[in-house]
C-alpha cells in the first residue's frame, strides 16, 4: 500500500535523508526506529507533503500513486495520516468542530450532527478520553499525553487507511499508552497499515509489529523482524551505527 | 461652514437652557483654537484620514428636547479627552440620558442616526445595565461619544458594534467612571467605516472597582483605524483586563494603543493587556504600543502584543487532515476571535465578520 523508494529530502539545502527504501502493506505494523537526528520525522513530514521539505529524488507510493507532488489535503483525502510528535495548538477551535469539519472535506454530503456525536462519542470511549474534552480548542492547554491521544482521537474518526504515527508513545504514561495501543489494535481491523516511528521498544509490547527498520543517518541500515526491537534494546543504536 | 451662528441655531431648535447653550459655544471655541490631530504617534506608520472638520455640513436634524439631561450638567462631558473632535462634538451632539435606578435591570438598544450624539449612562448603585448599541448608518461623518457613570456596585455592559459605509468617517470616545464595587464591561466592535477611530477609557475610581476592556477590528479594502484602549486605576484593589484582537486584509492599516495606568494611591490591584493582530496580506500594516504606567510597587501587571501571518506550521498540520488551505485559512481566522466572542454574546456579529473574511 505504501512504499518508499531510493528517497532523497532536503531542507534549506541540507540533506537530511538519504536514499531510504521501506514498505508497508495493507494491514501491516511496520516500525521504524533510530537515533535522535537520524531523519525519522523528516521521512513522516515529507511524506505527508510539507511543503519544507524538498524531495530531490526518490519515490512515494501510496496505493500505486507516485504522491510527491500532491499537497498535504490531498494526501490525506487518499486516505493517509499522520499522527504529529509535536501537534499543533489551534486556538478558539473546538475539537468537535474540527473533526467534523476534516471530516465532511471527505465526504460528498455533509454528516449530520446525531450521526457524528454518536461516532465521536463512540471513539471518545474507545480511547477512555472524557466527554468534555472534545469542547476544547484543539491541542490549547493539553498536557503532552492528552495532545497524543488527541492526534490518535483523529485517527480513529478520519479513518485513514495508512498511518504514520511519530513517536505517539513519546509523552504517554504507561497507563494512556496501553489504552492507546488498544485503540489502535482495534481500529487496525486488518486494513489499516501502520508506519509506527519510535525511540522505544516498550510501544512495541502492545502494538506487534510485522517488520522493523531501523534507520541511521538518512537511511535504514537494516531490518528485520520484531527481535530485531529487542536486539536494539539491549545493545542500544551504537552497534547500528557503523555497518 | 461652520459658525457660532450655527451652534446658537442648534441649540434653540432643541429649546435648551442656556448653560448649555454657553457650554456648546465655549466648546465651539476651543474646536476652533485647538490644532489639528496629527495621527502620528512616534511611529512608523501613520494614519492619513481625509478629514475636513472645518467644512462639514451640519445635520440638524432630528431636533428633540432632551429635557432629561437639564439635572445633569455637571456630568456631561466630564469625562471626555478636550480635543479637536470631542469639542465639536459637544457643540452639536444630540444629547441622550440613559438612566437605571437603584436595583433596576435594564435592557436598551441604540441605533443613533444623529451625525453627532452623546449619550450618558447613569447607573445607580447595584443596577445592571446591558446596552447594544449598533452604529451602521451615517452621512460621511459620524462622531459618537459615550459617558458611563456606574455608581456603587453597579454593573454596566456595553456592547457597540460599528458597520458604517466605506465612505464614513467614524470618531467615537467611550468613557466610564467606575465608583466602588462597580463593573463596566466594555465590548467594542469595529468593522466599517473608511477611518475609524474609537477611543475606550475605564477610569476605576473606587475599591474593588472592575472593568474588562475588550475590542475586535476587522479591516479590508484601504480600512484605516485609529484604536486606543486604557484603564486607569485611581483606588485600591481595582482590576482591569484590556484584550484586543485584529484582523487586516488587503491594504487595511491598523494603529493600536493600550495602557494600563496605575497611579500612586490604586495598591493591589490587578492590570492586564493583551494585543494580537493577524495579517492575511502582504500590503496590510499593522501597529501595537502597549503601556503599562505604574506608580505603585504593590500591583501585578503585565501585557502581551504580537503581530503576525498566519503560522504555516497550524495550516500545514490542518491540511494534513484534509482541509484545503482556504478552508484552513478560514478555521483558524474563525478561531482567531472565538475566544473573544465567547466572552461577549453580541448577536449576528459571527455572520457579518464571516461575511467580511469572504
Amino acid at each position: 500500500m505504501l512504499e518508499i523508494k531510493n528517497l532523497h529530502v532536503s531542507i534549506d539545502g541540507k540533506k537530511i535523508l538519504k536514499g531510504v527504501n521501506l514498505e508497508v502493506k495493507k494491514g501491516e505494523v511496520v516500525a521504524l526506529m533510530g537515533p535522535n537526528g537520524s531523519g525519522k520525522s523528516t521521512l513522516a513530514l515529507a511524506m505527508m507533503g510539507h511543503p519544507n521539505y524538498k524531495i530531490d529524488e526518490g519515490e512515494i507510493l501510496f496505493k500505486g500513486k507516485d504522491i510527491k507532488g500532491l499537497e498535504a489535503n490531498e494526501r490525506a483525502k487518499l486516505g493517509l495520516f499522520l499522527s504529529f510528535q509535536y501537534p499543533y495548538e489551534i486556538s478558539g477551535v473546538s475539537m468537535s468542530n474540527f473533526l467534523r469539519t476534516a471530516l465532511n472535506t471527505k465526504r460528498d454530503e455533509k454528516i449530520n450532527v446525531f450521526e457524528f456525536k454518536k461516532m465521536l462519542y463512540e471513539k471518545l470511549s474507545l480511547l477512555k478520553i472524557p466527554k468534555e474534552f472534545a469542547e476544547r480548542y484543539l491541542n490549547e492547554g493539553f498536557s503532552g499525553g492528552e495532545k497524543k491521544k488527541a492526534e490518535i482521537l483523529q485517527l480513529a474518526m478520519l479513518q485513514p487507511q495508512m498511518a504514520i504515527l511519530d513517536e505517539t508513545d513519546s509523552g504517554m504514561d504507561i497507563d494512556a499508552l496501553r489504552i492507546v495501543s488498544n485503540g489502535i489494535n482495534t481500529l487496525m481491523n486488518g486494513n489499516l497499515g501502520i508506519l509506527l516511528i519510535t525511540h522505544y521498544q516498550r510501544i512495541l509490547n502492545y502494538i506487534k509489529p510485522n517488520k522493523v527498520y531501523i534507520m541511521v543517518d538518512g537511511r535504514v541500515v537494516k531490518s528485520g523482524d520484531k527481535e530485531l526491537a529487542k536486539e536494539l534494546e539491549a545493545k542500544g543504536y551504537e552497534g547500528f551505527v557503523k555497518k | 461652514m461652520l459658525s457660532k451662528e450655527l451652534v446658537k441655531k442648534f441649540s434653540a431648535d432643541r429649546k435648551e437652557p442656556e448653560w448649555l447653550l454657553r457650554r456648546r459655544l465655549e466648546a465651539f471655541d476651543q474646536f476652533k483654537e485647538l490644532p489639528d490631530p496629527s495621527f502620528r504617534y512616534g511611529l512608523h506608520i501613520m494614519l492619513r484620514p481625509e478629514l475636513n472638520l472645518d467644512n462639514l455640513e451640519i445635520d440638524n436634524e432630528n431636533v428633540k428636547n432632551a429635557t432629561q439631561i437639564w439635572g445633569f450638567g455637571d456630568k456631561l462631558g466630564k469625562l471626555i479627552k478636550q480635543d479637536k473632535f470631542s469639542t465639536l462634538n459637544f457643540a452639536f451632539a444630540n444629547i441622550h440620558l440613559i438612566e437605571a435606578k437603584e436595583n433596576e435591570q435594564l435592557n436598551i438598544e441604540i441605533a443613533d442616526k444623529n451625525q453627532f450624539s452623546h449619550t450618558v449612562i447613569l447607573a445607580k448603585p447595584n443596577s445592571h445595565v446591558n446596552i447594544f448599541e449598533s452604529v451602521n448608518e451615517s452621512g460621511n461623518y459620524k462622531s459618537n461619544f459615550i459617558e458611563i457613570y456606574a455608581e456603587e456596585g453597579s454593573t454596566v455592559n456595553f456592547a457597540s458594534l460599528q458597520n458604517l459605509g466605506k465612505n464614513v468617517n467614524y470618531i467615537s470616545g467611550k468613557y466610564a467612571s467606575i465608583s466602588e464595587g462597580a463593573k463596566v464591561n466594555w465590548f467594542d466592535i469595529s468593522l466599517g467605516a473608511k477611518f475609524a477611530k474609537s477611543d475606550v477609557v475605564s477610569f476605576l475610581r473606587g475599591k474593588n472597582a472592575a472593568t474588562n476592556n475588550y475590542g475586535l477590528f476587522l479591516g479590508n479594502q484601504d480600512q484605516q483605524f485609529d484604536l486606543y484602549s486604557a484603564a486607569i486605576h485611581e483606588a485600591e484593589d481595582t482590576k482591569s483586563d484590556i484584550l484586543m484582537k485584529g484582523i487586516l486584509k488587503d491594504k487595511a492599516k491598523s494603529l493600536y494603543r493600550g495602557l494600563v495606568k496605575i497611579n500612586e494611591k490604586a495598591a493591589n490591584s490587578d492590570g492586564y493587556q493583551k494585543e494580537e493582530v493577524l495579517l492575511l496580506s502582504e500590503e496590510a500594516e499593522a501597529d501595537v504600543i502597549p503601556n503599562l504606567e505604574i506608580d505603585n510597587g504593590n500591583v501585578r501587571c503585565s501585557h502581551g502584543a504580537s503581530i503576525g501571518n498566519i503560522d504555516k506550521e497550524k495550516l500545514f498540520y490542518l491540511m494534513s487532515r484534509g482541509l484545503d488551505k482556504e478552508a484552513a485559512v478560514k478555521l483558524i481566522v474563525e478561531g482567531f476571535f472565538d475566544s473573544l466572542l465567547a466572552k461577549a454574546d453580541v448577536r449576528n456579529v459571527k455572520d457579518i465578520i464571516m461575511e467580511k473574511l469572504k
